[in-house]
């Protein structure tokens, strides 16, 4: 029964290009931005629960959970405090610990950060669904000054194997004291993974101590007391203190035990964190932050949709003389409410394709942007369920949008029948 | 009991419609009877309820009392979705201008008629044609070039083809009866003469009963009768 109607309704469309193509722009970019808030959602959580699995117990000095599991994880901020060599010596021994990864945090090389670990890493260190690590090119660290990069490391600064780099004291870009006198080699290159493993230079914990062995609470070495690499080998590169320690226990039912064992150690103030479960509280308090943008973006629609009816309503009285030449020939009014309810659901449907072309698109263009700056993969996929509802739910927001100026004209066309006058 | 509807176009009793509730009748006639194959002129001042008249008899507005017969259906009584079909099916109106919806062709805009009638679109089936080929027919019959208007935007053409458009428009597929709202009113004498000749050819040709209203009473001699409307509306005073 409604084809006239579609035919009418796009051939007015048409008629009125320009305001209709600025409406689709305008309610396109806020779909895209309302698809794109849910995809840097939906990716940022998968990438996040992917970051580590088969650890069962991250230990540290006793802190916040969660900054916690940001340093030794994400590699995010600082550990405010060390753990003993003593400490750790006595909690890998505990029965029910199956393995443990020290890590040591405080270097940088070009704004990527230096851990400093056992061969332990590469062999015990899980992520997404129970990976291993592996390797692009070359394998574990052998020597002292032999360094294991990770993928967006190798790809950024175009390294390979046998190259040779030198470590920075502190983190982030500005790092200012070099370790410019025990340079590195560049002994393997992982395999890429999606976390921040990838974004990690990976040295052995006795190379930790061999570039600061000349440093004196924290301070490079003062002229004359520089310790040479090749003198630093010589000597005995015990460390005193590691960052954290990843553990695998024999069974996972261990877990709450042993973390309150390491929660009521008594010779130092220690925290263990499940990191599933601290990775969820972690979510949770960002997911404040997400609910936030992604009301804002669905206000950024409602607004697209605002500024049609308005553009509607406006045209409303420019076209009474159309409704009356329609009912004239028998259209009803029912009739012309649906032409301009399909008129702006038309132009929704529209707007969502374009926005959703537009956020693929886009996607496209940026994953290496997003992948190589905030380390997670942006994921392009189809549409997912919850997207194709989305956009269904804009396409039922633009009939509604058409649904006052649709009522308007309808009222107006059975109170005034074809009486129109100019 | 009330009697049937009988054979004539348009067969008023008692008719009478205010807008609102509360408000004086706009039209209040007693008797009217227009006969089939008829041109009648209907002659009545600005504001004298012309238009309100035609929308009656056109089935958009309802009376709000009495008996109104057209072509043999009591549309007092029918249901609003059967009265705008029955309109489609076999009413031709035309405005006083502006008579064309601006975003479709020329063609489109006869063809309008047709996309709401599936009953037009059977009569110009039934006579071994096609809408398309009726309306250019007709457009042609009007004295319009369609080949040369064709690609015209529709608001571009001069008010007298407008208004010619509008009859092809109203013609088209063969309704029984022509309903004109001043068409000619922003004509200038000669464009008006013209089209009040091909307008009244046309109908008699396609077999249509013609409704013209006007204020223009200088009109009347181009047709088989006329009323004028103050004589036969009486409108009311407001009621309690
Ligand atoms: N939609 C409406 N709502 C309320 N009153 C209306 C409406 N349309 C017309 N009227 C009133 O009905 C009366 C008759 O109006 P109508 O338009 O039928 O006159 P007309 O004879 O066609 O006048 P004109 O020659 O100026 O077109 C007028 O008093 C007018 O104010
Ligand atoms: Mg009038």
């Amino acid at each position: 029964m409604n084809a006239p109607l579609l035919s009418l309704a796009l051939k007015s469309l048409i008629n009125r290009k320009a305001t209709a193509i600025l409406t689709i722009a305008a309610i396109a970019l806020s779909v895209t931005l309302l698809l794109g808030v849910e995809k840097v959602r939906s990716g940022a959580r998968d990438s996040f629960a992917n970051t580590v699995s088969g650890t069962d117990l991250i230990v540290g000095a006793r802190g916040g959970a969660i900054q916690l599991l940001l340093y030794s994880v994400f590699r995010i901020g600082d550990a405010s405090n060390n753990i003993s060599w003593q400490s750790y010596e006595e909690l890998r021994a505990w029965p029910e610990v199956a393995w443990s990864v020290p890590i040591s945090l405080g270097d940088a090389h070009r704004g990527f950060r230096v851990v400093g670990t056992t061969a332990g890493y590469f062999e015990h260190l899980r992520y997404g669904r129970r990976q291993a690590l592996s390797f692009d090119a070359g394998q574990p660290f052998a020597d002292l000054f032999d360094a294991v990069i990770g993928a967006d490391v190798a790809r950024e600064l175009g390294y390979v194997v046998g190259d040779r780099i030198v470590l920075a004291h502190g983190a982030g870009a500005f790092a200012v004291q070099s370790h410019d006198d025990k340079p590195f080699t560049v002994f393997g290159v992982l395999a890429r993974t999606g976390t921040p493993v990838d974004r990690s230079v990976h040295v052995s914990l006795a190379a930790i101590e061999a570039i600061h062995v000349d440093w004196q609470s924290g301070r490079p070495p003062r002229p004359g007391q520089a310790v040479s690499a090749e003198a630093a080998r010589a000597m005995a590169l015990q460390p005193k203190a590691v960052t954290a320690v990843l553990v695998g226990l024999k069974s996972r039912m261990a877990a709450f035990a042993v973390q309150r064992r390491v929660n009521t150690y008594a010779d130092e103030a220690l925290l263990a964190i499940l990191p599933g479960v601290t990775l969820q509280q972690l979510w949770d308090a960002i997911g404040g932050l997400e609910k936030a943008l992604f009301a804002i973006s669905v206000m950024v629609v409602v607004t697209g949709f605002m500024g049609m009816t308005a553009v509607s309503l406006g045209a409303l009285n420019e076209r009474r003389r159309e409704m009356a030449i329609l009912r004239s020939v028998g259209a009803r009014p029912r009739e012309i409410f649906l032409l301009l309810v399909v008129e702006s659901g038309g132009l929704a449907a529209v707007a969502a394709a374009v926005g959703a072309a537009m956020l693929y698109g886009g996607i496209w263009l940026a994953r290496p942007f997003v992948q190589s700056q905030f380390g997670f993969h942006l994921p392009a996929g189809g549409l997912s369920a919850y997207e194709l509802a989305l956009l269904g739910l804009v396409v039922l927001a633009g009939c509604a949008s058409g649904a006052l100026p649709a009522y308007l004209a309808y009222r107006r066309s059975l109170a005034d029948g074809m009486a129109v006058r100019r | 009991m009330e009697p049937e509807c009988q054979s004539a176009v348009i067969q008023a009793e008692g008719l009478r419609f205010r807008w609102r509730e509360g408000e004086p009748d706009v039209i209040a006639i007693d008797s009217l009877e227009i006969r089939r194959g008829e041109a009648v002129f209907i002659a009545g001042q600005s504001g004298g309820g012309k238009t309100t008249l035609l929308n009656l008899l056109a089935g958009v507005l309802k009376p709000t009392a009495g008996r109104l017969c057209v072509l043999g259906a009591d549309l007092a009584a029918m249901p609003n979705a059967r009265r705008d079909r029955f309109r489609s099916d076999r009413i031709g109106f035309v405005f006083q201008s502006f008579n064309l919806v601006p975003y479709l062709s020329l063609l489109d805009n006869v063809l309008l008629a047709c996309r709401f009638s599936p009953r037009r679109r059977e009569r110009i089936a039934a006579a071994g044609s096609d809408p398309a080929t009726e309306a250019a027919r007709l457009l042609a019959r009007l004295g319009l070039d369609v080949k040369a208007l064709a690609g015209r935007d529709v608001a571009r053409l001069s008010t007298g083809q407008q208004q010619r458009v509008a009859v092809a428009r109203a013609l088209i597929g063969r309704p029984d009866l022509v309903i004109c709202d001043e068409p000619t009113s922003a004509l200038d004498a000669d464009a008006r003469d013209a089209f009040l000749a091909l307008l009244n050819a046309e109908t008699a040709a396609a077999g249509a009963t013609l409704l013209f209203v006007s204020h223009d009473r200088s009109l009347a001699p181009a047709f088989d009768r006329t009323i004028v409307l103050s004589d036969i509306n009486r409108p009311g005073e407001a009621k309690r």
